[in-house]
């Protein structure tokens, strides 16, 4: 349905009203709470009709079908005739499903899911203040629409050998017009006679739109004769604004309906050209300019896109502003600021970008985006040997003159590097409210589902994060705020008893912390029981009762990451098969990230989790162990110690240090990386490692210096099962292996445990 | 080096393909212990000698480490362990054959790279079970040669399913 239209067409397409779709569902789920929100409804409202619009634009019937529905009710709220309520809320949030899936189907090139005739009537039904309590109900399939056209019976019987005549005569009365406006020069008579038939034709029907606007054409094409020339082409682009109006009006009249019919600003516009006042500059109309947009420029909603905007107080006739448009359908007024070369992609642009105005993007595939990056990697490989080249140069003492301006065009060359590579990381950054949109409809409908009163507060979405990581986050987070609501937020009855709001709280917040990003996710819940956790731990043999007793609370709570672990006591359909969290931490570690949990009884839980900003490129302390050289990411590492060998103990057969006033449990590096040759290695440094608020020392035989470093993947056929979490190219060319910190947490865990 | 170039004339002895078709074979031919095998030309993308390793640890079984191919780090394998051979002391003559088998890239350390050279398929026959010290598994077919045993290797498998296999196994034995 969608061809002839080009891909690129259909893409714009896509990806503006994907957009829109997603504020547009951030939007509806606020809109619940206040529903006679007049600024949401109107963003609202906009949304969808820029969506309907462009849909129309390319023919995608299916959709805008549903659209439409959704807009009706959505304006008869906007009129205040009626309020959104959770029923009518469920019906809008599944008309935006629907539109959702045709969406994936235009996408797939598949033809278009035609929308549920229930939820279409339902929408219908209470646009027109039928209410959606309706809802439940089958749909009235014989229920005549509400702008049926009424006719007395002796018109009854005529109307259909009207309706060829009138269909033919608005076609031909658009062509002439048509043809007016490609050449100026060529009169109006034709216009004029073809009018006055159609006057003639449907006077019997009185069928007062068709007449009052025939009345206008007749009016502006036999005063376009008088007018200056340069003036002519603006009464010609009025007169197509009401060829099109006019044949919004002969559709209707096919369908046997009625369709509200805003001609007045056109007229009144008409008229002022014709008496020759000077328009205000917004209603000069472009010379390329389609009708529609002429609709627009004078503040007409167009009835063909717009059947509802009779509900609005009729504008004022001597507006020379153009600001019909409050009343009149929003998107006029957009188009109005709106630079008049690219009407249709200017129209959806002015929607988008309303709340920063004038901002200049340009879409770019992530593909590039990507091969920069592989590119500003390469590049800091390179900076770095050429860094290494000239501290030779300068140690040899050879040409001491060469040797420093090398060290300075090194140094030139560093910050330059520096620069591109902040600013390419810059270009992949995007705000996490991307993400977050989503989560206020998942709530609601969780809390829908669990008969439990939620609001979900949301801070700091503006934090950017690397496009990779926010992929990575997406689903972790949907545990996260399931868990949450499911298990964490208590039922009203239950929170009122214990002396706490009915509604519970999930806060989602997120900020940055250097090159970090800590998103957290709390409730006010019930809170994690340590008694539960510690005996489901010890049930599943992850630790022995004197062990769960001697842990701290946050021990014990982390057993809650250990595979297959719930301390839901049933299983529900929202959660509770011990999947969670477990897949939640894995997902993290994978962007290498950490995630930490405090949980209070009766206050309730909060998972933290920290992320670096990117992750292909880091900074990292290169270490010796044995004859290897190794790389720790920087932002594991606390301090560097070099204990005495006596301050090392051995407790449990697991060596420890006193670190200041904690005990730090140490591992070997040439025993946990397993090479041969360094078994036997002096390990004198300490690394003191960070995972969330645990920490760990990693014994090293040589430090040897802090160097930037680009992740590279290890083969596949290497199956990573060291605790590596890739690798990286040295100055000197030479591979070294990067250090998987959390990887080394677990397997200290694991040999505790054992 | 290339004294057995007439063998592709002397193709007489049935192939493996039953259709009878004649494919003209170009192979890379390298040497380990006494045995020489053969893979596909168009599988090599390099031979380079041998360079420093970076061991990785836990690994599965031949591999030996990692190596920095302009950029790409790619894994290197030697094919004495691979194959359950016995290991030999490192020399100049030992070369790294880097191949690519459905886009996986990997290094094969050889005792040494013998020649590059052109049979008929007509004289490839399906490996006997018992016939080198590799697996029968690797092996694609031998091709018979005036005075010696050419064994064609299939890379593909020695790639994949070998390592899963190893991995697996040297995850048991971590």
């Amino acid at each position: 349905m969608s061809a002839g239209f080009g891909a690129d067409i259909l893409n714009d397409f896509l990806t503006e009203s994907g957009e829109l779709l997603e504020s547009l569902e951030a939007d509806l789920v606020v809109l619940e709470r206040t529903p006679t929100d007049p600024d949401l409804l109107n963003r609202v409202f906009r949304s969808l009709h820029t969506i309907k619009g462009s849909a129309s634009f390319l023919n995608l019937s299916h959709l805008v079908e549903i659209a439409h529905a959704a807009e009706s009710a959505l304006n008869a709220a906007r009129g205040g005739s009626v309020t959104i309520d959770a029923n009518a809320m469920n019906l809008l949030l599944a008309a935006v499903d629907t539109i959702k899936r045709q969406m994936d189907q235009v996408r797939e090139g598949a033809t278009l899911d035609t929308p549920d005739p229930a939820l279409v009537s339902g929408l219908i039904r209470f646009g027109e203040g039928g209410g959606a309590a309706a809802e439940s109900e089958a749909p009235a399939p014989k229920a005549a629409p509400a702008n049926a056209l009424t006719l007395r019976p002796e018109q009854e019987s005529l109307v259909e050998f009207l309706v060829p005549e009138v269909t033919e005569a608005v076609e031909s009365i658009g062509r002439v017009i048509e043809g007016c406006w490609a050449d100026p020069d060529k009169p109006l008579d034709e216009v004029v006679e073809l009018c006055e038939g159609l006057v003639s034709a449907v006077a019997f029907f009185e069928l007062e739109p068709i007449i009052r606007l025939s009345r206008l054409i007749i009016e502006g094409a036999e005063g376009a004769a008088q007018v200056a020339p340069d003036r002519r082409p603006q009464v010609v682009a009025r007169l197509r604004g009401c060829a099109c109006l006019l044949r919004a009006q002969a559709e209707a009249l096919a369908r046997r309906q009625t369709t509200p019919c805003e001609s007045d600003p056109l007229a009144a516009r008409l008229r002022a050209i014709l008496a020759d006042e000077t328009l205000p500059p917004e209603a000069v109309v472009p010379p390329t300019a389609d009708a529609a947009q002429v609709l627009a420029v004078d503040g007409v909603a167009h009835a063909g896109t717009s059947p509802a905007a009779t509900e609005k107080p009729e504008p004022d006739e001597h507006n020379e502003q153009g600001t019909a448009a409050p009343t009149a359908a929003t998107p006029a007024a957009k188009t109005e600021h709106a630079k008049p070369d690219h009407p249709k992609a200017e129209h959806a642009k002015a929607e988008h970008t309303k709340s920063h105005a004038g901002e200049q993007t340009i879409r770019v595939d992530v593909e590039r985006l990507e091969t920069l990056m592989n590119l500003v990697g390469e590049l800091v490989l390179q900076k770095n040997r050429i860094g290494a080249l000239a501290r030779r140069a300068a140690a040899s003492g050879a040409a001491p003159e060469l040797a420093e301006d090398l060290v300075t065009t090194s140094g030139a060359i560093e910050r330059v590097t520096g620069d591109i590579q902040v600013a390419v990381m810059r270009t992949r950054m995007q705000p996490l409210d991307k993400l977050f949109g989503r989560y206020p409809r998942l709530v609601r409908d969780l809390s829908q589902k669990l008969g439990k009163k939620i609001e979900l507060v949301i801070e700091g979405g503006d934090t950017e994060v690397d496009r990779s990581i926010l992929e990575e986050l997406g689903d972790p987070l949907v545990h996260l705020m399931r868990n949450s609501a499911d298990h964490g937020i208590e039922t009203p009855e239950a929170r009122v008893a214990a002396g706490k709001p009915e509604v519970g709280t999930i806060r989602l917040s997120a900020a940055n912390r250097g090159s970090h990003v800590v998103v957290e996710v709390g409730d006010d819940g019930r809170g994690l029981i340590r008694e539960k956790l510690a005996t489901k731990a010890i049930e599943r043999g992850l630790a022995t009762r004197e062990e769960v007793a001697a842990m701290s609370d946050r021990e014990v709570f982390r057993f809650i990451f250990a595979a297959g672990f719930s301390t839901a006591d049933q299983v529900s359909d929202v959660s509770g098969r011990g999947v969670g969290m477990d897949v939640v931490r894995t997902n993290i570690e994978r962007t290498k990230g950490t995630i930490d949990l405090t949980s209070e009884p009766g206050k309730g839980t909060t998972v933290s989790i920290k992320i670096p900003l990117t992750v292909a490129i880091m900074p990292a302390m290169m270490i010796g162990v044995g004859e290897e050289v190794l790389a720790v990411p920087l932002d594991s590492i606390l301090e560097i110690v070099r204990p005495d060998p006596e301050q090392v103990r051995t407790v449990r057969q697991q060596p420890v240090m006193r670190l200041r006033d904690t005990v730090l449990p140490l591992v070997r590096g040439p025993e946990v990386f397993g090479l041969p040759k360094a078994r036997s290695a002096a390990s004198p440094f300490a690394v003191v490692l960070a995972s969330g608020e645990r920490r760990i020392g990693l014994m090293v035989t040589r430090l040897i210096g802090q160097q930037e470093i680009v992740v590279k993947p290890l083969s596949d056929v290497c199956e990573q099962t060291g605790p590596i979490s890739g690798a990286t190219v040295r100055e000197d060319g030479g591979v070294s292996l990067i250090v998987d910190v959390a990887e080394l947490f677990r397997r200290h865990d694991r040999k505790v445990a054992a | 080096m290339t004294t057995e170039a007439p063998a592709q004339t002397k193709s007489d002895a049935s192939g493996p393909q039953a259709d009878g078709g004649e494919q003209q074979l170009q192979l890379v031919t390298f040497v380990l212990g006494n045995e020489e095998f053969a893979v596909d030309i168009l599988t090599v993308k390099e031979i380079n000698r041998m360079m420093r390793l970076t061991a990785v640890p836990e690994s599965p079984k031949g591999v030996e480490g990692v190596i920095n191919l302009r950029g790409r780090i790619i894994p290197v394998l030697d094919l004495r362990r691979v194959f359950g051979m016995q290991p030999a002391e490192r020399n100049e003559h030992n070369r790294i054959v880097v191949v690519e088998v459905h886009s996986t890239v990997v290094g094969f350390i050889v005792d040494r790279v013998h020649e590059v050279l052109r049979i008929s398929s007509k004289i490839v026959e399906p490996a006997p079970a018992m016939v080198c010290s590799a697996n029968s598994d690797f092996i694609a077919g031998v091709g018979k040669l005036d005075d010696r045993l050419l064994i064609l290797l299939d890379l593909a498998r020695v790639v994949t399913t070998d390592m899963v296999e190893s991995a697996c196994a040297a995850g048991a034995q971590a």
